[in-house]
């Protein structure tokens, strides 16, 4: 899954390819490390280099909006989730029958909702908002509200926790 | 209940964020794309991870078992909303072990229908146990938070001691007067014939000998040693102890031979006391029954070693706890001076003493240099100069050791006893 998503920068750059490649090589080579190691923390970090490769093959060369997008979003979260996955089943405990498949589920429910998500967030840049002050002001008002949001849901499950 | 988050919560909110900044900076609407999967995942997270409320309850089929042998111990669980994926960890003190089933077991349960997950204990030294320490996790099913807590049930199981094979006892030198199993030396009514005598008014008719009576030509009536019981004490020295690093040691076959002693000693109608001598001094005065066995018994698998430089002598020993003429059996490794003094002073007391060493020499080997092998030879010596001394009193020592049956202790006590004469001062 990691090598397809460092294939994808590769093949779409026109120049720099090979940076790209490397850049691919070494996330993937860094989530390798990371699952088997143990630490949890390569999987972010290589996402990140990965969803960084691809941002920097949107100007090898520059082109209008990719419709690709949304699939990459849903792979790098089948790749995320697979790879937290893996890092659970090293756990000595063996799970029952029926959590698997449940947890396979999970998984593919969260990929799916992704890509819905991904292509949802996509498909609104080609809604006529008009731009100009309005439409900043809009965008501003929108990320303070969901980090509003995050802060509330954050702020409940602590006092829960407390309780 | 502590709320841990886990690292993915913190990498999802950080890709979403970085990747919307990123798409802010850069204006392209692709990374925002690439980055609401991971916002939503987390925000889903943060608003749908409840906290499990989850009861367990723990039975054992059987309160008192004896060491050795086994206890299923059954764990309710039930929860009041679906959880995915609990773990759960029976804390098993030493002493017990798991004999069969998953410890600890990961399952899922679904809202208010009850798991039973059961475990099959080994008891592997006596004693009595607390079951029902529990640790608890919890993970939500998208894996970004985790619960962890810790219940504490009460369920109590005893462990008696693992008895010893014994052929016979130690016959004591002295009786008591009430009825007993014991052939007394005195002379009375009994089954076992004693000796013959002349009749005296008072003699029962039936008790003339008229073998006896036709050769001497008048009566002569037959004597007879009568049954009466004994007093026993068991005495035991939990001063210290001598322990291998793993597996037993000397308390643990000390209190093996107290129990069995008692409860063959109990069977013929005794009377049996227990006097637990050591850093805490506890005791029991004599009694019968199958409720004092209990009691004995209860009393033995309380038994620990409790570190005390105070010195004790038999004076701290309540009187009633060793009535006169009583058969004194201590259970002891003789390392501690002070257990040493007071057995010698039970015997200067005029008590019938016999000591089973409970031998300390199988936990203690010689170390690896010229020096430590001196110096262990030079407590072995030491340890023989201790056990002459307690037979240039008429003590018996006689040493056990482990892997060896009690019975063999015990009939060289015998041995002993039959080739020696109680000295009276």
């Amino acid at each position: 899954m990691a090598v397809a998503l460092a294939a994808v920068p590769v093949a779409r750059a026109d120049r720099l390819g090979g940076l790209l490649g490397v850049a691919g090589a070494l996330a993937v080579v860094g989530l390798a490390y990371g699952l088997v190691r143990g630490r949890a923390a390569a999987i972010p970090w290589a996402v990140a280099v990965l969803g960084g490769a691809y941002a920097a093959s949107l100007f090898l060369p520059e082109r209008g909006v990719d419709h690709q997008a949304p699939l990459v979003a849903a792979g790098l979260v089948l790749l995320a989730e697979l790879a937290y996955w893996a890092l659970e089943l090293r756990a000595p405990l063996s799970p029952e029958p029926g959590m698997l498949p449940r947890r396979f589920a999970v998984v593919v429910a969260a990929v799916c909702g992704g890509l819905v998500v991904a292509s949802v967030a996509l498909a609104a840049t080609f809604v006529p908002l008009g731009g100009g002050l309005a439409g900043d002001l809009l965008g501003v008002a929108a990320a303070v509200a969901a980090l509003v949001l995050v802060a509330r849901l954050a702020e409940r499950g602590r006092a829960q926790s407390r309780t | 209940m502590i709320r841990r988050v886990s690292p993915k919560l913190g990498a999802y909110a950080g890709l979403g964020a970085f990747g919307l900044l990123a798409a802010l900076v850069v204006g392209r609407p692709e990374l925002a794309a690439l980055a609401a999967p991971f916002a939503l995942l987390a925000g889903l997270g943060l608003a749908l991870a409840p906290e499990p409320r989850i009861a367990v309850a723990l039975s054992c089929d059987r309160e008192r078992v004896l060491e050795g042998e086994e206890v299923t111990a059954s764990l309710e669980v039930r929860a009041s909303g679906r959880v995915e994926h609990l773990e759960l960890f029976l804390v098993l003190p030493e002493g017990l072990a798991v004999a069969d089933g998953r410890n600890p077991v990961l399952m899922r349960l679904a809202a208010g229908r009850p798991r039973t997950h059961e475990l099959r204990l080994r008891c592997e030294r006596w004693g009595g146990y607390v079951l029902g320490d529990l640790a608890l996790r919890a993970r939500d099913s998208f894996g970004l938070f985790t619960y962890e807590w810790r219940l504490a049930e009460r369920t109590p199981l005893r462990v008696y001691p693992r008895p010893e094979q014994l052929r016979a006892l130690v016959p004591p030198l002295e009786t008591q007067v009430f009825t007993g199993n014991q052939v007394s030396r005195a002379k009375g009514e009994g089954i076992e014939f004693a000796d013959v005598r002349p009749f005296v008014p008072g003699d029962r008719v039936r008790r003339v000998n008229w073998r006896a009576s036709a050769r001497r030509g008048s009566l002569w009536v037959n004597e007879s040693h009568p049954e009466r019981n004994t007093d026993v004490i068991v005495f035991l020295d939990t001063f210290t102890e001598a322990r291998a690093e793993v597996g037993t040691g000397t308390l643990d076959m000390a209190v093996r031979a107290a129990a069995t002693l008692a409860g063959r000693y109990l069977e013929r109608k005794d009377r049996v006391g227990l006097v637990s001598f050591g850093g805490v001094l506890a005791w029991l005065l004599p009694g019968t029954g199958l409720a004092h066995l209990y009691r004995v018994v209860e009393s033995l698998i309380d038994t620990e070693i409790t570190l005390s430089y105070a010195w004790k002598d038999v004076d701290v020993i309540p009187k009633r706890t060793l009535p006169p003429k009583a058969l004194i059996l201590a259970v002891s490794p003789l390392l501690d001076e002070r257990a040493v003094a007071t057995l010698l002073d039970l015997r200067a007391r005029g008590f019938d003493l016999v000591v089973i060493e409970v031998s300390p020499t199988p936990f203690a080997a010689p170390g690896p240099t010229e020096l430590d092998r001196l110096a262990h030879r030079l407590w072995l010596m030491k340890r023989r100069t201790l056990r002459a001394r307690y037979e240039r009193v008429g003590v018996p020592v006689v040493e056990w050791r482990e892997g060896t049956p009690l019975a063999a202790p015990i009939e060289e006590v015998t041995a002993f006893r039959r080739h020696g004469r109680r000295a009276r001062a």
